[in-house]
């Protein structure tokens, strides 16, 4: 083996000597298991071939006339439709979305976190009826009837003046408080009691 | 008959999170021609065609992650691609409420509006005698005449068995052979 491989660097001096200077030989890349796959893409060819002999002896048989005709299909598409094809299709695909496969599993999950949520809503609005209902009117009345007469008195006295105190009489009227007919079996010391309780009203916003 | 390699290493790219762009667009430059010209022998006209391929490959994008590795890519393709081609064909027929025959008008009318078109030509008198077969026979004799599909795999494709599809066939070529032959 070395004898002989000397006897090849021998020739190559003898006929090119500039050639032993160039070094060693060069490093070409092959595509990543291509020697894997070369086998198993040649056997891919050979049916290939034998396949379309196939068709091609079963059409003889068949119809020697329409073996005879050319198997060219006649139709022309645009100028480098297929260049840009697949660009389209790209773009199509990210318009339609990703597929989502939605398993029974995640309708249930999704019909859990739908059930929480329609409580949690469902429990803010009870809430929101609740606190509006404590702060409506009867609730203000409540409040209001616990502030004493004297501190509404006094307030009155500090803050208003003359053209407040005529709109307070403009607007304030007894009749809703007083009957329009006195209820006959009230005893005259209701009735007096009554008209006292209205004369001091009346008396306080003096 | 299993997935090829140059398939399998298409499909491992498409299964990275990654490179899933990038397996599917090489998927469809190696497909897209293939498939482009059996759906358009199907349905005639470019645009249609056009339609139903890009159809063909969005359902390959929501369906490939569900496609088991012992069928071919290529059979699974050309399923979808013959399905999505009938099912238009299908729906151009309900849509326009015609006949059986009106589709093949409509057809044969959108073969010689081509502008390539030549009836004396021998090749375009084969198109219009394939018209003249139905739907599924025209989809047997395109898959084995254009493309050289052996049975078992035109097997796969259109869920009929082997024997079915030779008879089909050798049925499909005599009809086309006594139109070439009156015309």
């Amino acid at each position: 083996m070395m004898h002989e491989e000397n006897d090849i660097a021998k020739e190559l001096r003898d006929i090119a000597p500039a050639l032993e200077h160039l070094g060693g030989h060069p490093h070409f890349d092959v595509p990543v298991r291509y020697f894997d796959a070369f086998p198993v893409q040649l056997m891919e060819r050979i049916r290939a071939m034998e396949n379309s002999s196939a068709v091609t002896e079963e059409l003889e048989q068949l119809s020697p006339l329409l073996a005879g005709v050319s198997r060219e299909t006649p139709f022309t598409v645009p100028e480098k439709y297929f260049k840009g094809l697949t660009e389209q299709v790209v773009k199509e695909k990210n318009a339609a979305g990703e597929g989502r496969v939605v398993k029974m599993g995640r309708r249930l999950k999704l019909f859990k976190q739908c059930l929480a949520a329609a409580s949690i809503a469902g429990l803010i609005a009870v809430s929101a009826v609740l606190i509006s209902r404590s702060l409506s009117g009867s609730s203000m009345d409540r409040m209001m009837a616990k502030i004493s007469d004297q501190e509404i008195e006094e307030y009155l006295t500090y803050h208003t003046d003359a053209f407040d105190n005529e709109h307070i009489f403009t607007n304030v009227s007894l009749e809703g408080e007083m009957p329009s007919v006195l209820p006959e079996d009230l005893s005259s010391k209701e009735i007096d009691n009554l008209l006292e309780d209205n004369l001091l009203q009346d008396d306080s916003v003096n | 008959m299993a997935v090829t390699q140059e398939d399998k290493e298409l499909l491992a790219l498409y299964g990275h999170p990654d490179t899933k762009e990038r397996g599917f667009t090489l998927i469809v430059r190696k497909y897209q021609e293939r498939l482009y010209w059996h759906v358009r022998r199907l349905v005639i006209d470019h645009e249609d065609a056009n339609d139903v391929l890009q159809n063909v490959f969005i359902k390959m994008w929501k369906g490939l992650e569900g496609f088991r590795e012992d069928a071919r890519l290529y059979t699974w393709l050309y399923k979808i691609a013959t399905n999505e081609s009938l099912s238009f064909l299908e729906q151009q027929k309900r849509k326009s409420a015609i006949s059986l025959s009106d589709v093949e008008t409509g057809l044969s009318n959108k073969l010689q509006a081509d502008s390539h078109y030549d009836a004396n030509k021998i090749e375009w008198k084969l198109q219009k005698a394939i018209l003249g077969l139905p739907e599924k026979q025209r989809a047997v004799f395109s898959l084995r005449y254009y493309e050289e599909m052996p049975y078992d795999e035109m097997s796969r494709v259109l869920d009929t068995s082997e024997g079915a599809l030779k008879a089909s066939y050798h049925h499909a070529v005599k009809k086309v052979e006594e139109f070439l032959k009156n015309n």
